[in-house]
């Protein structure tokens, strides 16, 4: 499940409070069929989690950090060193396996975390704007790593600011802003919610294709959403660009800057 | 038994590890007593050496626990390792006996140069009641 929202739409607070960390204000949260309140230790037995901003202890190895980890969700140390073994193989981290993290890149430090939740074998993994910051590459290999930990039957909260990101890896898609729900539904569904099929992005000028249907307005740029791609408007020096509709354009009509003049058909 | 098996967890990586890989700041936190240790005996003689390490133990001890506050946010603040761990079947007890065990690590070096300097001045501060002191003030420093 992708958690989708601008910041402050409440993604993080959600995660802290489904990972029993936070208690909620009012209302009621189950996970794995536990309630987060009543039942916080049956859920913590069934989750992992990936805090936001969170990074492996910098002295340790990831051999040590990843086998610590097990070892306090109560796995055997001779358990425990085997399922580090093996996800140190899985994550590419063998030949780092003991390097101290404080040497190892931001995308391996990810990595180690990932891992780490990975060989727990949790019901029920949160990870948190786990790919922050990661260059390409680094984001691919832990979109690997969330789709080898749904081959295994765990269930991912995935919680993110990139769009495509959301829609690649998820399964359903919650949108969020300003603590309420916007939407709940599969990536495929929502961006079927954006009229027309392509959009033209235009910076710094008025001009408008013919037959858009909406426009969100961020400062100078605006997004026409049309059914077909314009064949000619002349805009000299303004860069403009065509591309089909995405997730990211459902994200912008419901939750962005819409202007005044939205046209939602 | 689960409590006490995750405070040596805790105690291994965030204090045998970190006590043996970065030895300089174990040498570094035992440098402030022994340097008043080292002033006592100048001025008071062996009588000044002993009140030195009495105050030694007492400082290491005391120093050492008010220094994990700084630990203890850096793990909660700086890299969310807490909250890794609150979502996860760790004992929350054990956690911070753990903390606490850590900090041991770093000052159990200086205490065994106190106590070996001890039993050489024929100084036996190990009796039941400056014991239970001491752990005393292990836990109320540590917190």
């Amino acid at each position: 499940m992708g958690v989708l929202g601008p910041n402050g739409a409440g993604k993080t607070t959600l995660v802290r409070i489904l990972t029993t960390e936070l208690m909620p204000s009012e209302g009621r949260a189950f996970v794995a069929g536990f309630d987060v309140v009543k039942e916080p230790e049956k859920v913590r037995k069934v989750i992992a989690a990936v805090p936001q901003e969170s990074r492996p202890i910098d002295f340790l190895t990831p051999y040590e950090f990843i086998l610590s980890y097990l070892l306090l969700r109560g796995l055997s140390l001779r358990e425990a060193r085997r399922r580090t073994r093996e996800v140190l193989q899985v994550f590419g981290l063998w030949e780092v396996r003991n390097r101290e993290v404080d040497t190892l890149s931001g995308g391996m430090k990810r990595r180690v975390l990932v891992a780490a939740v990975f060989a727990a074998d949790a019901e029920v993994v949160f990870l948190d704007e786990p790919t922050a910051g990661l260059d390409v590459y680094s984001r691919r290999v832990v979109w690997n790593a969330v789709s080898e930990l749904k081959k295994h039957g765990a269930t991912v909260v995935l919680t993110t600011h990139y769009v495509e990101e959301a829609a690649a890896l998820s399964d359903v898609v919650l949108v969020l802003n300003r603590g309420r729900v916007v939407d709940f539904a599969p990536p495929d569904k929502l961006v079927e919610k954006v009229p027309g099929r392509y959009v033209v992005e235009i910076y710094g000028a008025d001009s408008r294709p013919a037959d858009s249907k909406a426009v969100v307005k961020i400062g100078d740029r605006k997004l026409y959403y049309v059914k077909m791609p314009p064949e000619t408007l002349s805009l000299d020096g303004v860069k403009v660009v065509v591309r089909p509709k995405s997730l990211e354009d459902y994200v912008l009509l419901t939750v962005g800057a819409i202007e005044e003049g939205y046209e939602d058909d | 038994m689960k409590t006490i098996r995750d405070a040596l967890v805790i105690a291994w990586t965030t204090g045998w590890i970190a006590a043996t890989r970065g030895w300089i700041w174990v040498v570094g936190s035992s440098v402030s007593p022994v340097s008043f240790l080292v002033v006592l005996a100048i001025y008071g003689g062996a009588e000044g050496l002993r009140w030195g390490l009495v105050g030694g133990f007492i400082w290491t001890i005391a120093s050492n626990g008010i220094g994990l506050i700084g630990d203890a946010a850096y793990y909660r603040l700086g890299i969310k390792y807490q909250s890794m761990l609150t979502a996860a079947p760790v004992s929350p007890v054990g956690y911070a006996l753990g903390l606490a065990l850590s900090v041991f690590a770093f000052a159990l070096p200086a205490l065994v140069v106190y106590l070996a300097a001890a039993l050489w001045l024929g100084l036996w501060i190990l009796t039941p009641a400056s014991l239970y002191a001491l752990t005393a003030l292990w836990l109320t420093s540590t917190g």
